[in-house]
């Protein structure tokens, strides 16, 4: 880089630290006609009654303007439990948890959000390291902005210390270039990741997303996870977890939001559907999944101007998400090649929630996965079983 | 013994002097007998004054101490409902408030209940006073370990493990509820 590159960056970091005017400057990782081409690939799925065939995948939820806004307005919503909640007892787990974190820590956080939580994040590391950088990554840059700005809004974080990246996080090869990138920037300082707000729980092989991301972790990094949790699963609980998110309008709009947005299907939310399952000893699973319920095969545009058939009864399968069994939060920490250095927990403390519900944060650091341990370690369950 | 001889000396006499008292009523004349009549009468009311004062001690003595009981008891419900043991409570490091039984070791020890009468309610005191000689002492070492412990994961062992379906807490609710039902459907007096 010459002298003169060298003045260019500093006047582009003084123009955006110096103006009233709210610049955001994004690295952009992939080309947006190739995400609208996967989108359009799912959803030409085959015809399913149960969500397998056509579907939004997990960042597509949030992927334009439209999407992000009922993003937003769900988050809002008093009857989006998880949401609330987890918004609500963040302060309190978060305060349990930073005093682990030690000095000079930058941030990388997937799945920005609402920015609520990355600005707890921001105030605590920034009082240790005042150079911190901070970088969002999101696959929407609609919620990049959305989210940053939140996290940001009167932090004293300058405008050029933050730097949203648009990448889906999903795609490993992603993961290997957003590696190289934060390493570049950030040199051998240490770098606090975060996925929070239960993300995990929206992709299919969450177990495989949570081991490339854990991968990008160096020894001096620690990684802070947000996950929905139960005490148990059963059928009931499952059913007990799709009461939670169906009750929302909101949410019915937020799911539908991305079908709104990218095919001129004419929208009912009533048509949106819950389905719960227990996800074998790890976890309970809710599809959200919309049907063709106006009893004619019709044709549905995408944003390609494809015609594709949405024969009655056949489904979309909306969104995914779980709440992890407790006792299973463990092994898959392990299986991520990680080790936990601390969490806590909160219940859901309202009475219309399942007993038992609610959201654990985990900070992880990496290392030789902890041995389980053996039943005779366990002296609470030893004292207090009958 | 001396108490026993005591007993049969104090009876012994009364007995004589109600059949004396019989006796000179019978051997009188008409006239004469109203003295012994009179005599035998408060010879009477003396023998069965003692029975009944023993009966009205022991049923006022039971009372009490069934009233101390089911107070204990409600006592002891607003301590498992309240905010300490609920499932949704903090679960950071605390110290636990205890459950009593002073009123039922003192209803056990003073002979208060009729080991005939109330031997089922007897029975399910012994039960629930060494259910909470066990929970107080549970709570003890969970504290001790809580305390000692650097991490807060320990914390949040013993609260899972103290609200768990399989909990001895549990079991000692179910008892208090069955001893709070025997005491609410015993009648007051009797």
């Amino acid at each position: 880089m010459t002298a003169s590159d060298g003045r260019l960056v500093g006047d582009l970091a003084r123009a955006i630290d110096e103006s009233d005017f709210a610049w955001s400057l994004v690295l952009v990782g992939e080309d947006q006609r190739d995400k609208l081409a996967a989108l359009t690939g799912d959803l030409l799925g085959k015809p399913s009654s149960n969500g397998d065939g056509k579907q939004i995948t997990s960042g597509y939820a949030y992927w334009g303007i439209g999407p992000t806004i009922a993003w937003a307005h769900a988050c809002a919503d008093p009857f989006y439990l998880v949401m609330k909640q987890s918004l609500d007892s963040f302060t309190r787990r978060w305060g349990r948890v930073r005093g682990r974190i030690g000095e000079g820590f930058h941030h990388v956080s997937f799945g920005v959000g609402t920015g609520h939580k990355d600005r707890l994040i921001l105030e605590h590391l920034l009082e240790r390291n005042p150079g911190l950088l901070y970088l969002p990554v999101d696959m929407s840059s609609e919620m990049l902005r959305l989210g940053t700005q939140e996290a940001t809004h009167r932090v004293g974080l300058r405008g050029h210390r933050v730097v949203p990246v648009q990448l889906d996080f999903s795609i490993t090869d992603n993961l290997a270039e957003l590696r190289q990138l934060v390493h570049r920037l950030v040199g051998d300082e240490p770098v606090l990741y975060s996925l929070l707000g239960n993300t995990l729980a929206n992709f299919d092989h969450d177990d495989e997303l949570l081991a490339n991301l854990t991968a990008l972790v160096r020894p001096q990094d620690l990684f802070l996870l947000e996950v929905a949790t139960t005490e148990a699963l059963s059928d009931d609980l499952a059913r007990d977890a799709v009461e939670e998110y169906a009750r929302s309008r909101a949410y019915r709009e937020f799911v539908t939001s991305a079908l709104l947005h990218n095919t001129d299907l004419t929208i009912n939310v009533d048509a949106v559907q819950f389905r719960g399952s227990v996800e074998g000893d790890r976890a309970l699973k809710v599809k959200v999944v919309y049907q063709n319920q106006t009893g004619d095969d019709i044709l549905m545009m995408l944003p390609d101007r494809t015609r594709v058939a949405f024969p009655d009864r056949d489904t979309i399968r909306l969104y995914l998400t779980r709440k992890y069994a407790r006792k299973a939060l463990d092994p898959i920490v392990r299986a991520a090649g990680m080790r936990k250095v601390t969490g806590t927990h909160s219940d859901f403390a309202v009475p219309r929630s399942a007993q038992g519900f609610g959201m654990d944060l985990l900070l992880l650091a990496p290392g030789e996965p902890v041995p389980a341990p053996r039943p005779d370690d366990d002296v609470a369950r030893v004292i207090w079983e009958n | 013994m001396t108490r026993i001889a005591i007993t049969a000396l104090t009876f012994g006499a009364l007995a004589v002097a109600m059949a004396l008292g019989l006796s000179w009523f019978v051997v009188s004349p008409p006239g004469e007998r109203w003295e012994p009549a009179v005599n035998s009468l408060a010879l009477l009311a003396g023998i069965t004054g003692i029975f009944a004062e023993r009966w009205a001690t022991q049923r006022e003595q039971r009372k009490q101490a069934l009233d101390s009981i089911r107070l204990e008891m409600a006592r002891n419900r607003e301590t498992l409902d309240g905010e300490a043991f609920s499932a949704s409570s903090s679960r950071g490091r605390r110290v636990y408030p205890r459950l009593v039984q002073s009123a039922v070791d003192s209803a056990l020890s003073s002979g208060a209940l009729s080991p005939h009468r109330d031997a089922e309610l007897i029975d399910l005191l012994h039960r629930w006073r060494t259910a909470v000689a066990s929970v107080n002492r549970r709570l003890e070492l969970t504290e001790m370990l809580v305390f000692t412990s650097p991490s807060d994961e320990k914390a949040e062992q013993f609260h899972a493990a103290l609200h768990s379906a399989s909990s001895f807490f549990q079991g000692v609710r179910t008892l208090l509820d069955e001893a709070q039902a025997t005491l609410g459907g015993l009648p007051v007096r009797r």
